[in-house]
């Protein structure tokens, strides 16, 4: 996490959008406006990708959930506090939300809890290439081939993590753990990496 | 509605808002607040009549010491986790459930080698009064907090909704301590801790974990 922080820090996105949303407690309605327009992109995406892996498909839950993310960041915006950051605050508002519209569906308990790891590594991805437009897909194949594999198969192909396992042949936390240390490897690499090469 | 309709709407009847202090300065604030209560309480109820004695007793010292520690901690864990996205350290985490079990030692420690006789003596409903005055307290700072509480935006209700019950049995523990004189363990056991205990532990599962939801 400390990595992921790091890489905050230099988040474009991160700066903006933090900056947006102090003048949003301010009062500045056109910052306010543009803060949700960017993260309107941004959680949608970050939804569709949790709930494809879960194989929640279409774009009416999709657009249920953004809608309530975007209310519960305008009833909670108080709590965002300016000297800490504000992708982590926001996502786990998204997180909290989606969990819980879920539940109002009656989606089965285990699914909500794989959503919760799945949204994690969502979440750590979109953080991994919004940092300066990186590209993770180069980042992946320098990982060993297991690491890979696995996110290759979770990532690109947007497999979920049981769909990974039975593919792969490994068991499921077996998956989750090497999603974990692919994630913790790339965060490594992203500050390795040169500025000029992202 | 449409999600461009929405963020119209939104934006265009903005107030400003005044962003959260630190997890760190709100348990502060409510500290202080605990203090203030148990303070005005006291005032009403008058302090026990041995007390200058007590404040002699290492015993007595340990009690009331690990109740505002519970305090001050179990406010740091309610205010990070109203926070979206602020990560609960398992320092924190560990030190509120050791000073809770100390807090359990405490009490039984109090009644271990008791005789029936004395357990009759400490089990006697008029001990009720003390339950009262424990409640109240723990019942003014636990509206406090929630009310505060509310105001955020708690991925764990549950957990937060236990720890906001048992911060504020925190000062109703302090305030009792510093309150009734009988020195009787089951008494303390009974009606300063187990009573108080379950009627803010129930409140605390059923009320406030609707209150804050969101």
């Amino acid at each position: 996490m400390k990595e992921l922080k790091g890489n905050l820090v230099q988040d474009r996105d991160e700066q903006e959008l933090s900056k947006l949303m102090v003048a949003a407690q301010r009062g500045d309605s056109l910052s306010y406006s543009r803060l949700l327009n960017r993260v309107r992109d941004i959680l949608t995406k970050y939804i569709r990708n949790s709930f494809r892996r879960i194989r929640i498909h279409g774009d009416e839950a999709v657009e249920d959930v953004l809608q309530e993310v975007l209310l519960a960041i305008h009833q909670k915006r108080e709590t965002y506090n300016p000297e800490q950051f504000f992708l982590p605050w926001m996502y786990a508002i998204a997180r909290y939300k989606a969990i819980d519209y879920l539940r109002r569906s009656k989606v089965s308990l285990r699914s909500t809890v794989s959503l919760d790891d799945e949204m994690e590594n969502v979440e750590a991805l979109m953080s991994l290439e919004s940092d300066n437009h990186l590209d993770t897909e180069a980042l992946i194949s320098q990982l060993p081939e297991k690491q890979k594999e696995v996110l290759q198969l979770v990532k690109i192909e947007g497999l979920s993590m049981e769909e990974a396992a039975k593919k792969t042949g490994y068991s499921v936390s077996d998956v989750k753990v090497t999603v974990h240390r692919a994630i913790k490897s790339l965060q490594e690499k992203v500050k390795e990496a040169p500025r000029e090469n992202r | 509605m449409r999600t461009d309709d929405l963020i119209s709407q939104l934006s265009s009847n903005l107030k400003p808002v005044t962003p959260w202090k630190a997890p760190w300065k709100m348990a502060l604030r409510y500290f202080i607040y605990g203090l203030v209560i148990i303070a005005a309480l006291l005032m009403l109820t008058g302090h026990r009549y041995d007390l200058s004695s007590e404040l002699s007793d290492r015993h007595f010292w340990m009690g009331l010491i690990m109740w505002f520690v519970f305090f001050g901690v179990g406010l740091q864990l309610v205010f990070t986790l109203a926070v979206p996205g602020r990560k609960v350290s398992k320092t924190l985490t560990g030190l509120c459930s050791l000073v809770a079990l100390g807090i359990l030692a405490w009490h039984v420690h109090g009644v271990m080698g008791m005789t029936e006789e004395g357990w009759n003596r400490g089990a006697d409903s008029h001990g009720i009064a003390c339950s009262i005055v424990t409640l109240m307290a723990s019942l003014i700072s636990g509206f406090l907090i929630a009310k505060q509480v509310r105001r955020g935006a708690s991925s764990r209700p549950v957990l937060s909704s236990l720890v906001v019950g048992l911060s504020s049995l925190a000062v109703g523990g302090a305030l009792i301590s510093l309150s009734c004189g009988d020195t009787n363990g089951a008494h303390i056991m009974i009606w300063h801790f187990l009573v108080p205990l379950v009627i803010v532990g129930g409140l605390a599962a059923f009320l406030i974990r609707k209150l804050l939801n969101w």
